[in-house]
């Protein structure tokens, strides 16, 4: 899954946003290590709704700009445990790989003569 | 006000129906996040970005579409001027007509065409979608002008003159076209490798050397006009292949088509028949053309060669008849007999063709007739065949009929000659033949296990 993608639905699992929301939660959750731009949003977003993983629910006129709220879909919950379970899964093997290997480091070693 | 008309305007990158659908709600988050920054406008970035993803919105399907048809309109132009117009178009120094129809103007068109495919299905990002397209067009540019280059080169070699101004610089056409190809190849590689989750310098040195490989292949491919037939061709099909899931259940062909078990042993038997005749017979008149000038008492082998050719190709009637049998046995009645009645004339007109063999000034009018009957039988056969709108697939049809024509597509009959025997006697073998009942679905149980398998198993 792309980044966009994933950060989209990570903040929509939290209820109905609207893209700068999303924008900010992403940024903050990410520890500002992601910072989506607008058109990257709309574009993942398209593509998201297309794919029925999240879908739009109303416009709205905040203090003269337009807001559109998107919910994440069943399909779209599915997609991103998936998504994170997976994720999970590699960050074991590779905190386990990373683990032995200083294990190995640290451990004395024998010179065979 | 003033500050959303700003951001409004940069909008126009956008199409239309995205703009209408979509533009307030990307403004009201472009004028949220510059208030939070303290801009007055658009950043940089954020100019860029819209041109970027902008560009890569009016890469859809119907843009697809519409590149394929104008690449298939180039591509049979390009079929044309080769087979008829070479000679006095180079005569008249107009000899780059060639590759700027077939190196540069359809591979364009296609390029565009096969990027707006991927970008609409996700498989590209916008931004990379428009920067493969342009360096791309970039590339097919420059490699048209090396193929002229290397043409007066040539040209100049011949008369014993110094290569000069243009015909001079190929070696730097052909570096820069390659370089730009490899380019825009490592962003299509690079892309696609993006889900298979490889570390980013894995995937980047695997695209840069797909690009470095493949550009050159490519490039090489597009010396031969035929290359653009096919991909022009290739892309038309394409982009009717997703309205061939939904078309699936409400195309009127497959409501009256009939399951292969529902065709009579009386029909299959008559096209085996038919078919076992082509193929006992096309085995004999090539056997005839390779060996008949040893035992035939005629010893002018091409002349052999030209009359077992002939018969080949008219042996292939009966096997053209076990299809329209069985064709018409599915439930397809209609739109079969009048496209096999144009293969008939195709062939016929080949074989009058090679009454003449092998002076081609003789054979090249039978052959043009022959690709004309060819043309329009897979015309005729593809518009009532293929997914999509009627116009669309009639557009589409019409035009790889037309290109078939336009490159003399007939020409490859005598190949197929020798390859009927083989066809022939497959047909004959496998395509008749009633389909084994599913043991899973019959009767929705699945078949016991027999009894041998049983003690096996104990």
């Amino acid at each position: 899954m792309a980044q966009p993608a994933f950060w989209i639905l990570t903040a929509l699992t939290g209820g109905r946003r609207h893209g700068y929301e999303i924008m900010r939660e992403t940024a903050v959750a990410s520890e500002e290590r992601v910072r989506l731009k607008a058109t990257t949003l709309y574009a993942a977003l398209d593509r998201l709704e297309r794919d029925r993983l999240i879908r739009p629910d109303g416009d709205e006129i905040v203090s003269g700009r337009a807001r559109r709220y998107y919910l994440i879909t069943n399909d779209g919950s599915a997609r991103l445990a998936a998504e994170v379970d997976l994720l999970e899964q590699s960050t074991r093997a590779a905190r386990a790989s990373m683990s032995t290997s200083r294990a190995a480091s640290a451990s004395p070693r024998m010179a065979v003569v | 006000m003033a500050q959303e008309e700003r951001f409004w305007r940069l909008l126009r990158w956008y199409p239309q129906e995205w703009r209408d659908r979509n533009g307030a709600a990307l403004v009201g988050t472009m004028l949220d996040d510059a208030e939070r920054q303290g801009r007055a406008g658009p950043s940089a970035t954020e100019r860029l970005s819209t041109a970027g993803y902008g560009l890569g919105t009016r890469l859809d399907e119907r843009l697809a579409l519409r590149a394929a048809l104008a690449a298939l309109v180039a591509a049979v132009a390009g079929g044309a001027v080769m087979i008829w117009a070479i000679y006095p178009l180079a005569t008249a120094g107009a000899a780059w007509v060639l590759p700027v129809l077939t190196v540069a103007l359809a591979p364009g068109l296609i390029v565009l065409g096969v990027a707006a495919l991927a970008r609409q299905r996700g498989l590209l990002s916008e931004p990379r979608a428009v920067v493969a397209v342009m360096l791309t067009l970039l590339a097919l540019v420059v490699a048209a002008i090396a193929q002229v280059s290397w043409g007066m080169g040539f040209d100049a070699a011949d008369r014993g003159v110094t290569v000069t101004g243009l015909a001079a610089g190929w070696v730097w056409l052909f570096g820069t076209a390659w370089a730009l190809g490899a380019a825009a190849i490592a962003v299509l590689v690079d892309s696609l490798l993006y889900r298979s989750r490889l570390h980013r310098a894995a995937s980047a040195t695997l695209a840069i050397l797909a690009g470095l490989l493949l550009a050159p292949a490519i490039g090489a491919s597009l010396i031969s006009p035929y290359a653009a037939g096919i991909g022009a061709a290739g892309l038309a099909l394409l982009t009717l292949v997703p309205t061939l899931a939904s078309r699936r259940v409400s195309h009127p062909s497959t409501q009256v088509r009939r399951a292969a078990a529902d065709i009579s042993t009386r029909t299959r038997s008559l096209a085996r028949l038919l078919a076992a005749t082509t193929a006992i017979v096309s085995a004999g008149a090539v056997v005839y053309a390779l060996t008949g000038a040893h035992w035939s008492g005629t010893a002018d082998a091409t002349a052999v060669m030209g009359q077992g050719i002939t018969i080949a190709l008219l042996s292939a009637l009966p096997l053209l008849a076990a299809i329209g049998v069985l064709v018409v046995a599915r439930g397809r009645a209609a739109h079969t007999w009048g496209p096999l009645l144009f293969v008939v004339l195709a062939l016929a007109a080949v074989a009058v063709a090679f009454r003449n063999a092998p002076a081609w000034d003789g054979m090249v009018a039978g052959f043009a007739v022959g690709s004309a009957f060819g043309g329009a039988a897979i015309a005729w056969w593809l518009a009532t065949r293929l997914p999509g709108s009627a116009g669309t697939r009639t557009a589409i049809a019409v035009l790889i009929g037309l290109g078939y024509t336009a490159f003399l597509g007939i020409l490859i009959a005598p190949m197929l000659a020798f390859a009927l025997p083989l066809v022939a006697a497959a047909f004959a073998i496998w395509a008749p033949r009633r389909p084994q009942p599913d043991p899973e679905s019959r009767d929705g149980r699945a078949r016991p296990p027999v009894r041998g398998a049983l003690r096996s198993t104990s």
